[in-house]
C-alpha cells in the first residue's frame, strides 16, 4: 500500500517538476531584454514613423513609390464557413471568394469593371444581359470558360444543391421554378451560346444585376473531383482571380498569396494577406493598436475616442446599405391603427440613440433607402428627400396623436397604454439602447410603459414571423437592387413580418419590374417608399449602419463598395514603418 | 474489483446514451434554424431545399434514431452545417488536442502552484504566506477569465508588444492563453489544500506522529499529504472536463483553433449536429473522468477499497438470505 501511494506522491511531483520546467522554457521569450518574437505578421511592429523616402528602383503607383515588401494583415470577422460557395450561409466567406474568382464585373470602388469579361450589353426591354469573357486561366493552367459560370448559376439554383441565398437568384429568368423542383436546371437564364459568351435573362428589369449578385465561375470537373470536402480545407480550391489560398488555419487564418496566372496580375501588388478569424472584437482592437493588422472596422466607443487620437491612423466612415429599424405588426389590435405607428415613429429620439447610444457611426435615418441606394444616376435619399423629419414636421404633438389613434382602437387611455417591444439579441448593448428607448417613449407620449423582451436572433425572428409580437426591432441589408426594398413588404413577403397586404402597392412594384428607364424607375421608387413610410408607416426607420474603419496611413487602395464583392486586388502599402 | 469496474463502465454508457439524446432533442426544439440568422431572403423553397439536404424534415424521433445509427454504423456524428462538407469527429480529432494541450498547461501548473501555496498557507497560520495564498485565492476567484484575458493582452502585446496578440503556431503563442487558464485552478486548489491540510493537521495521528518524533518533513509528506489527496482527486474529474469548455473565452480571445470556440458558436448558429457532437464530447470526458477518480480512490485510499470489499461481502451474505 505504501509503495502506491509513494508511487501517486512522486508522480505528482515529478508532474510539478515538469510543469515548472515547461513553464520556464516558454516564459523565456518573454523576457523584455529579447528583442524580437518570431517574425510572424502578428509581431508588433513600432507605429508612426515618417514615411522612407522613396528607393529608387520601386515601383510606382498613382506617383508614388511603393513598399519593396508587399504584404497587408485583416481581420475577418467570422471563420468561413466553407469556402464552397453553394453551401457557405457566413458573410465572412464573401470576401475570400472575391480574391479567388474573377467575377463577371466587379465593383471596384463604386465603379463597374469587367473582370472575367471583357465587356457586356444590356438589351433594350432590359431582361437580357451578354458578356463577353476575356483570356483568363484557372490555378491549373486551364482556360476559364462561359460553361464555368453557367455552372455556377445553375448549381447554386439545383434544389439538391440547397443553397442558402438561392431566394435573392429568383430575379435569373426561371430561377425560382428550378429552385421548386418545377423546371430542369438547364432551362436557367444563364446560358453560355459560345465558350467566350455568357447570356443573362432577368424574370423582370434589374438595372443594378450586376451589383446585386456576384457571378463566379466554378470549374464543374474540379468541384466534382473533391465533391462535400470541396471548400472545407485550403488545398481543396482552384482558384482564377487575382489570389490563391495557400494556407487555411481553421479559426484562426487564413492565406492568400498573388496568382500570378491571373489576367490583370501586373495589377495587383500585394503578395501576400492574411486574414485572421478573430471573433472576439476586443482582440482585434489591440491588433490594430499594435499594429498586427493593417485597418479595422472598430464599433466600441471606447476604442473610436482611443484610435482617433492617434496620428497614425485614418478614420473613414464605410456607409453600408443596411437600415437599422423597428417594425409593426400591422395584425395587431393597435398597431393595425396607422396614427399609433406614426405617433412612436414620431417620438422615436434617432438624434440621441445616433449620436450618443451609437457613437456618432451610424446615419440618422431619413427614410427606408439608405444613402448609398441609386437608380441609374439618382440617389434615392436625396430625390425623396428625408421623410422621418417631414413626419415629425407634420405631427409635432405625438402624445396626442397617439391619443387620437387609441380613441379610434378602444378609447384606452394613454397613461394606461403599454405595448410590447421585442429585440434579437440578449446582449449588453442592445439592453442599454431599449431601455433608453423605453424611457424616451414613456416621457414624450405619456405612456404607462413598455415591455422589453429579449432573445437570441433566431428565437425572436421564429416568434415575429408566426405574428406573435407588436413592435420589434433589426436590421436589415438591401442588396443594390432598388426593387429589393419594396419586395419585402408585397403581400407574399413574410421577410419582414409587417403582414401589410396592399394590392395597389403589389401592383407598383410589379410595374417597377417592367420598367427600364431610370427616371420612370426613380417616380415609381419614390411612390413606393411614401407608401410604405409617409402614408402607412410600416416600420420606423432609426439609422443606416456604417462600418468605422480605422486604416494605417501606409495603406492605399482598399476598395470601400458598400456592395459586397470587395478584394484586395486595388491594395498596396507606401512606407510601411 | 473487476465487477465493480465494469458496472462502472455500464453506468458511463448509460448516462453517455441519456445525456446526449436529451441534448439532442433539445436543441433541436428550440425555435429558429441555423438559416434564420444569416440569411435575410429566404423563400420557403429554399428552407424546404435546405432541411432535405440535412435531414431537418424528418420528426424528430426518426432524426435521433439516424444520429445513433450512424454513429453506431460508421462511428461519425454527423456534418456539420455551419461548416458544411465538414464531419463533427473531424474537428473533434483535429482540434481537441489543441484545447487539451492548452488545458492541460494550465491545469497541471494551475494545480501544482494551488497545492503548494495551499500547503504553505496552512503549515503558516495566519503569516504572511497565509495572507499570500489567501490574496491569489481572493483574485482568482474573482477576476473573470475575459477580463484577466482583455487585462494580459493589453499589457504584454500593445503596451509591451512582447507577445503576439492572437493566432496559433510556436511556443509563444501558448504563453499568454496557458497564464490566463493557471489563475484559476492556482486559486481554486489553493483553497481546497489549505482548508484540507489545516483539517488533516489537527487530527490525532498527527499529534502522535509529533508525538513520537517523527521529523517535520516526513509528517507533512507521509501523513499529510496523503490524507489531503482526497478532496483535491475528487475535484481533479470536472477540472479536466472543463479543460475543453472553461477555455473558449481564452481561445475567442487568442484566437487559438480549440474546440471551445465551436462549442459556442454552434449554440448561436444552431449548428445542431456540432452541439450534439460536443456534448458528446464532454459528457464522455466528464464520465470517463469520474471512472477515473473513483478508481484513483481506490489506490490512495484504504477505507475505500475496505468499503468496496465489504459491499461484496454483504451483498454475496445477503444473496442466499432473500431467497
Amino acid at each position: 500500500m505504501k509503495k502506491y501511494v509513494s508511487i501517486v506522491l512522486a508522480l505528482v511531483l515529478v508532474l510539478g517538476m515538469l510543469a515548472g520546467c515547461g513553464q520556464k522554457q516558454e516564459e523565456a521569450p518573454a523576457a523584455p531584454s529579447t528583442p524580437s518574437t518570431p517574425a510572424t505578421p502578428s509581431t508588433p511592429s513600432t507605429p508612426s514613423e515618417p514615411v522612407k523616402p522613396a528607393e529608387p528602383e520601386g515601383i510606382v503607383v498613382n506617383g508614388e513609390t511603393i513598399d519593396k515588401e508587399q504584404y497587408l494583415n485583416v481581420v475577418g470577422s467570422d471563420e468561413p464557413g466553407t469556402l464552397d460557395e453553394f453551401h457557405n450561409s457566413v458573410a465572412a466567406t464573401g470576401n475570400i471568394l472575391s480574391n479567388l474568382f474573377t467575377p463577371l464585373v466587379r465593383n471596384m470602388d463604386g465603379v463597374l469593371v469587367g473582370d472575367g469579361c471583357e465587356s457586356w450589353e444590356t438589351s433594350e426591354d432590359g431582361l437580357t444581359w451578354t458578356f463577353h469573357l476575356r483570356d483568363n486561366y484557372w490555378q491549373d493552367g486551364t482556360p476559364v470558360t462561359a460553361q464555368d459560370y453557367v455552372y455556377s448559376a445553375q448549381m447554386k439554383l439545383k434544389p439538391e444543391t440547397a443553397f442558402p441565398y438561392a431566394g435573392n437568384w429568383y430575379l435569373i429568368k426561371n430561377g425560382q421554378a428550378i429552385n421548386e423542383g418545377k423546371m430542369d436546371a438547364s432551362e436557367l437564364g444563364v446560358t453560355a451560346p459560345d465558350d467566350k459568351t455568357v447570356v443573362i435573362e432577368t424574370e423582370y428589369v434589374v438595372p443594378s444585376l450586376l451589383n446585386t449578385l456576384t457571378f463566379y465561375p466554378q470549374k464543374q470537373d474540379h468541384y466534382e473531383k473533391y465533391g462535400e470536402k470541396y471548400g472545407t480545407e485550403a488545398d481543396t480550391m482552384l482558384s482564377c482571380g487575382p489570389f490563391i489560398i495557400t494556407d487555411w488555419t481553421h479559426n484562426s487564418s487564413i492565406t492568400l498569396e498573388k496568382n500570378e496566372k491571373y489576367w490583370d496580375a501586373e495589377h495587383v501588388y500585394l503578395e501576400k494577406v492574411t486574414v485572421y478569424s478573430i471573433a472576439e472584437p476586443t482582440t482585434s482592437y489591440n491588433m490594430l493598436d499594435n499594429g498586427s493588422v493593417d485597418y479595422l472596422a472598430v464599433a466600441d466607443n471606447d476604442y473610436i475616442e482611443r484610435f482617433t487620437a492617434r496620428e497614425d491612423l485614418v478614420n473613414t466612415r464605410v456607409q453600408l446599405a443596411r437600415t437599422f429599424m423597428w417594425f409593426f405588426n400591422m395584425k395587431d389590435k393597435y398597431f393595425a391603427n396607422e396614427k399609433i405607428r406614426k405617433a412612436i415613429t414620431v417620438a422615436f429620439d434617432r438624434d440621441a440613440t445616433v449620436e450618443v447610444l451609437l457613437g456618432g457611426v451610424p446615419i440618422k435615418a431619413k427614410g427606408l433607402y439608405t444613402h448609398v441606394m441609386y437608380e441609374g444616376d439618382y440617389n434615392i435619399r436625396e430625390y425623396d428627400g428625408d421623410l422621418i423629419q417631414a413626419m415629425v414636421d407634420k405631427y409635432p404633438d405625438p402624445a396626442a396623436l397617439l391619443q387620437e389613434g387609441l380613441n379610434e382602437v378602444d378609447g384606452t387611455k394613454a397613461a394606461d397604454w403599454t405595448f410590447k417591444a421585442g429585440f434579437g439579441s440578449t446582449g449588453s448593448k442592445m439592453k442599454e439602447q431599449a431601455e433608453y428607448w423605453q424611457d424616451t417613449m414613456i416621457k414624450k407620449l405619456g405612456i404607462k410603459g413598455v415591455e422589453l423582451s429579449f432573445d437570441d436572433y433566431a428565437i425572436a425572428m421564429d416568434g415575429w414571423q408566426t405574428g406573435n409580437f407588436q413592435v420589434a426591432c433589426l436590421s436589415w441589408g438591401s442588396t443594390a437592387d432598388t426593387a429589393y426594398m419594396l419586395n419585402l413588404f408585397t403581400t407574399k413577403s413574410n421577410a419582414i413580418p409587417v403582414h401589410f397586404d396592399n394590392p395597389e402597392f403589389d401592383e407598383l412594384v410589379n410595374t417597377l419590374n417592367k420598367t427600364v428607364d431610370p427616371a420612370e424607375r426613380m417616380k415609381i421608387v419614390q411612390k413606393g417608399e411614401d407608401i410604405i413610410i409617409t402614408q402607412n408607416c410600416l416600420v420606423c426607420p432609426i439609422s443606416y449602419n456604417c462600418n468605422n474603419v480605422f486604416e494605417y496611413k501606409y495603406v492605399r487602395g482598399v476598395d470601400r463598395s458598400p456592395f459586397g464583392n470587395s478584394s484586395y486586388k486595388t491594395v498596396y502599402t507606401v512606407g510601411r514603418p | 474489483m473487476a465487477k465493480y469496474i465494469i458496472k462502472r463502465i455500464l453506468y458511463m454508457f448509460l448516462v453517455l446514451f441519456i445525456v446526449v439524446s436529451t441534448t439532442f432533442i433539445m436543441i433541436h426544439s428550440i425555435p429558429g434554424d441555423p438559416l434564420t440568422a444569416t440569411v435575410e431572403n429566404l423563400p420557403e423553397a429554399t428552407r424546404a431545399n435546405y432541411y432535405a439536404r440535412y435531414g431537418l424534415d424528418q420528426p424528430l424521433m426518426v432524426q435521433l434514431f439516424r444520429f445513433w445509427k450512424l454513429f453506431l454504423t460508421e462511428g461519425s456524428l454527423g456534418e456539420s452545417l455551419k461548416f458544411p462538407g465538414r464531419l463533427a469527429e473531424e474537428f473533434i480529432v483535429k482540434y481537441a488536442p489543441i484545447s487539451f494541450q492548452l488545458g492541460i498547461w494550465g491545469l497541471v501548473i494551475g494545480v501544482t502552484l494551488g497545492m503548494l501555496l495551499g500547503i504553505n498557507a496552512a503549515l503558516h497560520k495566519n503569516k504572511l504566506p497565509d495572507y499570500f495564498g489567501t490574496f491569489v485565492a481572493l483574485l482568482g476567484t474573482c477576476i473573470p477569465a475575459f477580463v484577466l484575458a482583455a487585462l494580459v493582452q493589453y499589457f504584454f502585446t500593445v503596451k509591451h508588444k512582447w507577445f503576439p496578440t492572437a493566432g496559433w503556431g510556436g511556443a509563444i503563442y501558448y504563453v499568454l492563453p496557458v497564464l490566463c487558464m493557471t489563475l484559476s485552478p492556482v486559486a481554486t486548489y489553493c483553497r481546497y489544500m489549505k482548508s484540507s491540510v489545516l483539517d488533516v493537521i489537527n487530527q490525532d495521528y498527527i499529534l502522535t506522529a509529533e508525538s513520537k518524533g517523527l521529523p517535520r518533513g516526513k509528517i507533512i509528506w507521509r501523513h499529510v499529504m496523503r490524507n489531503t489527496l482526497m478532496p483535491i482527486v475528487t475535484m481533479l474529474a470536472p477540472s479536466v472536463a472543463g479543460l475543453l469548455g472553461g477555455s473558449f473565452i481564452i481561445e475567442s480571445m487568442f484566437a487559438i483553433p480549440g474546440l471551445g470556440t465551436y462549442f459556442v458558436k454552434a449554440i448561436n448558429s444552431r449548428d445542431y449536429t456540432m452541439v450534439v457532437a460536443m456534448n458528446f464530447l464532454f459528457t464522455a470526458t466528464y464520465v470517463f473522468s469520474l471512472l477515473v477518480v473513483d478508481l484513483l480512490y481506490l489506490v490512495i485510499d484504504p477505507r475505500v477499497r475496505l468499503e468496496v470489499k465489504q459491499n461484496r461481502r454483504a451483498v454475496a451474505s445477503n444473496v442466499p438470505s432473500e431467497n
